[in-house]
């Protein structure tokens, strides 16, 4: 008897080794991208690359442009994405919650929410780039929020079906009408996971490169002009990383370093923010 | 335990799945753009989305534009049909769950 505990003991702890084995390197990743960015960029990270224009190969400078560019392009984009996305989500958790459409609904913007970013791009430029005659930085946000929408639509809808409904009811005997109980009593009480989203839909679109390559394309120049091309992080990465010149993969390596970092601390104040609200 | 969860860790691997076949930029960036299918895994070669992605800029006329856009179209179905299993799967556990 007491061997066949000690079989199935040792047994246990190989399989427990196994799994912590699996858990380390999934972390292990993260560890290892972090420490080869750190490794690489951080040389290169001075104040220079924020107050400097990029340059032509062979030159000093920063990356001024394409991080206002990137800035521009999200904040755009998730000003353009969001109010689509809440109203949606707050049709399916308020209005139709078991009706047919919801489910097709939901069904195609959990698809939507995983689909290849590339795919969006090309749609963008189908119908926005070609009709246009010309690249611009308006097609690339508009093709970002392609991509905010599926993840706003989830979180509200899921935030809006976890308020009680005691909440609800409560609001409506007092007279409160339909609209105002979802906008003073639902919203207030869904906040903070309906802020999460957005912020993770920021994280999601300020490191996509894809649907950018043929929307907002990239400037080498200054250039606040939503109607002309845009330099982003992403496209800038991409094309610096790739090119034959120490200086500008240096400059690359430092880029993904700053993008890598904000995205990081963007996804920690999510997930602190939705922790904040199970716990109280 | 895995049994009973069997559909729902199927149809998470699936959704990887999906999401792996559009990945574009980490792939476009190691895999070298070579139009060739070759045998070896370790040699060159290409997929869907960095084709578009290397080649659209440089796209001259309308056949070459037209055929990009016709991969990303077959890309686009093959991920739809992935994920829509994925999700089939992933949503008939959270029914019998509750």
């Amino acid at each position: 008897m007491a061997q066949l505990y000690a079989a199935r003991r040792r047994r246990n702890r190989i399989m427990m080794g196994l799994s912590l084995a699996a858990t380390l390197m999934g972390l292990g990743w993260l560890v290892a991208i972090l420490a080869v960015l750190l490794w690489e960029g951080l040389s290169g990270l001075s104040l220079a690359v924020f107050t400097e224009m990029t340059p032509p190969p062979g030159a000093a400078g920063g990356l001024l442009n394409p991080i206002v560019g990137s800035l521009f392009l999200t904040i755009l984009a998730v000003l353009i994405g969001t109010p689509v996305g809440i109203l949606a989500g707050t049709y399916m958790a308020e209005y139709g919650r078991h009706d047919r459409v919801t489910s097709v609904v939901r069904f195609i913007n959990d698809i939507l929410l995983s689909a290849p970013s590339i795919v969006v791009g090309l749609f963008i430029y189908e119908v926005m780039v070609a009709p246009m005659g010309h690249f611009s930085g308006l097609a690339g946000a508009v093709a970002l929020a392609v991509i905010v929408i599926p993840v706003v639509v989830r979180t509200t809808e899921d935030m809006l079906i976890l308020v009680p409904n005691q909440l609800r009811e409560a609001a409506a005997a007092l007279g409160t009408p339909r609209a105002f109980v979802i906008t003073t009593v639902c919203y207030r009480a869904a906040k903070a996971g309906m802020i999460t989203g957005v912020l993770l839909a920021t994280a999601r679109i300020s490191g996509e490169t894809a649907p950018l390559l043929f929307t907002a394309l990239n400037n080498q120049f200054w250039s606040t002009n939503l109607n002309a091309p845009m330099a982003s992080l992403p496209t800038v990465i991409f094309q610096f990383a790739l090119s034959p010149y120490k200086d500008w993969q240096a400059l690359a390596w430092t880029g993904a370093l700053i993008i890598t970092f904000t995205v990081l601390a963007l996804s920690i104040v999510a997930r602190a923010l939705a922790a904040s609200r199970e716990s109280s | 335990m895995l049994p009973y969860t069997r559909g729902g860790v199927i149809g998470g691997v699936m959704l990887g799945l999906g999401r792996a076949l559009g990945e574009t930029m980490a792939v476009t960036f190691v895999i070298g753009n070579a139009h060739r299918v070759s045998a070896s895994l370790l040699a060159p070669g290409t997929t869907i989305s960095a084709t578009i992605a290397n080649e659209f800029t440089v796209a001259v006329g309308d056949l070459y534009t037209s055929s990009l856009i016709a991969l990303g179209l077959i890309l686009f179905v093959i991920t739809f049909i992935v994920l829509a299993i994925a999700r089939y799967m992933l949503m008939r556990i959270e029914r019998r769950i509750g």
